[in-house]
């Protein structure tokens, strides 16, 4: 089941699996930041105000707005069991 | 002469690799998009002189700003046509914790020029976290000298300067090997996969524990209030003592001063214009002005390199994107508390031009290094004019906090005015690293 990268709980992974590009020219800079189809990706933390999201991806955090992360579909993974990551 | 230059990912420490390489000190900082322009040095190794030039970092070599097309537009001009290459040598500096998307990078730089070296930096941090890179692998896979380094501890800048030596002065080159993946950024993370080994218990915990403190939801922002204040009421404190000293010494150096001035037989007005009013106010403004500069400027230093700049922008960016600017505007604010030049060339780091100049306009509305004395001047006289007592220290960095919130207002009050009339728009995209938490290094 594909869902927006934007609806992840926090400590949740996912595998991207397309990115919509929104005419902003948001799509290329996303894949050079590691937004990649196949890439595993978490999302660590939530802005104290509710938004930007901060993903980790590639061994990097990268923040990125709710409504930018809307755009980018992931494949769910199961949440980790015990100490799993916030 | 062998021609270098130094490209990579922004914060990867490619100047910090610059300045131990050249022995120069091009300022640093643990932020994305801290190296503006480019800045060029020497150094001499084996009886080879090379020039080595410090590009600002670039996630891609397809620009998505103009700033970043600076490092892309450098390198194609200089290695494409075979003529007039006038580089012998590129070096590519990687996170060795983020290879997977710093590899995105040097695959398109190899597809360029196969006169490459790549230089895996911050080896130590990586250790520290459980990750380790296999360099040897990395060197087959890439066909091009690997090194591992760690800039800041100065280790393995023999082996980098060597590679550029070799590289630079080879006439042959291998060039990189086929491989199954045509697409770039499927191809990095297939030679990550093989080269990096990565603990993932340990990697990533000091990271999100300080995350967890400096990003929380209710500790968040006393965080915030609580670092300025508290870098406020050090540097109020010390500029006190400070000053004081200062004064005890010009008190003594003046009188010196003018009798030194009245043994030359000068007319008496003469004497007193120069000793009491050049000198005299010369020494007052240096005691007063000096102190608070040579004491805040180091302390916020301190902040850059821990890399909590970022954090701030990632805590207010739904702020300023109500006010139609972007996040990022947070961050070159901060810089402009340290000097307001620097923080309008920081704008560059954000990307769409309408909020850039929100950005810029803006930055003047922060009281930068040099306008803090006068700050701290009117608000102490203000307060011994409300309430006819002279302001403590702590007061003084209360008020000061206080100013500083204010400004801050203002500026997104500002931002909200001209982005509904003069620089009408909706905010564009957002996107923004969060640096690893690294230790500051003093000197």
């Amino acid at each position: 089941m594909k869902q927006k990268l934007s609806t992840l709980s926090p400590g949740q992974s996912g595998i991207l699996a397309h990115l919509e590009d929104g005419g902003r020219h948001l799509s290329g800079r996303l894949r050079d930041l590691g937004f990649t189809p196949g890439s595993k990706v978490t999302l660590t933390g939530i802005s104290p105000l509710g938004d930007p999201l901060a993903f980790r991806i590639r061994g990097t955090v990268i923040a990125l707005r709710r409504t930018d992360a809307a755009l980018l579909e992931v494949f769910p993974c199961e949440p980790e069991e015990g100490r799993g990551q916030r | 002469m062998i021609r270098a230059v130094l490209a990579g990912n922004p914060n990867v420490g490619k100047s910090t690799v610059f300045n131990a390489l050249t022995g120069l000190r091009q300022h640093t900082g643990n932020w994305p998009g801290k190296t503006v322009e480019t800045k060029t040095g020497t150094f001499r190794h084996n009886g080879h002189t090379v020039e080595i030039t410090d590009l600002p970092g670039a996630y891609s070599l397809r620009p998505h700003s103009p700033e970043e097309a600076v490092a892309g537009d450098f390198l194609r001009e200089n290695c494409t046509c075979e003529e007039c290459g006038r580089l012998d040598c590129v070096v590519i500096v990687c996170d060795a914790a983020a290879l997977s998307r710093n590899l995105i990078l040097v695959l398109q730089i190899l597809e360029m020029t196969p006169r490459c070296v790549v230089c895996v930096n911050l080896m130590d941090e990586a250790k520290k976290r459980g990750i380790a890179v296999d360099t040897d692998a990395l060197s087959r896979l890439l066909g091009c000298p690997v090194i591992p380094c760690a800039a800041r501890r100065k280790e393995g800048l023999s082996a980098l300067q060597d590679a550029i030596v070799q590289t630079g002065t080879e006439t042959g080159n291998t060039g990189m090997p086929a491989s199954a993946y045509d697409d770039i950024p499927a191809r990095a993370q297939a030679i990550a996969e093989e080269t990096v080994h990565t603990c993932p218990d340990t990697a990533y915990r000091r990271d999100m524990l300080f995350d967890r403190i400096f990003l929380g939801k209710w500790t968040a922002y006393p965080i915030m209030a609580l670092l300025v204040l508290g870098i406020f009421w050090l540097t109020i404190h010390g500029a006190g003592y400070l000053s004081a000293g200062l004064e005890w010494c010009f008190d003594r150096i003046l009188p010196l001063c003018r009798d030194l001035l009245l043994i030359c037989r000068l007319p008496e007005a003469v004497v007193s214009f120069l000793a009491d009013g050049v000198l005299g106010t010369l020494t007052q403004v240096i005691a007063v002005m000096l102190p608070p500069m040579a004491i805040f400027f180091p302390l916020f230093t301190l902040l850059e390199d821990l890399g909590y700049l970022p954090r701030t922008a990632f805590c207010l960016d739904r702020l300023f994107c109500r006010c139609g600017a972007c996040g990022k505007q947070a961050l070159t604010m901060l810089m402009g508390l340290g000097c307001n030049a620097a923080g309008v060339t920081g704008c560059r780091i954000i990307d769409s031009p309408r909020e850039r100049k929100l950005a810029i306009l803006t930055n003047c509305l922060i009281p930068c290094n040099g306008r803090l004395p006068m700050v701290l001047f009117l608000t102490g006289t203000l307060t011994v004019l409300a309430t006819g007592y002279e302001a403590s220290g702590g007061l003084q960095a209360v008020l000061l906090t206080g100013t500083l919130f204010l400004c801050t207002t203002v500026t997104l009050a500002l931002c909200h005015i001209l982005s509904s009339t003069l620089l009408r728009g909706t905010p564009s995209a957002f996107a923004l690293e969060l640096p690893s938490y690294r230790i500051p290094r003093v000197g």
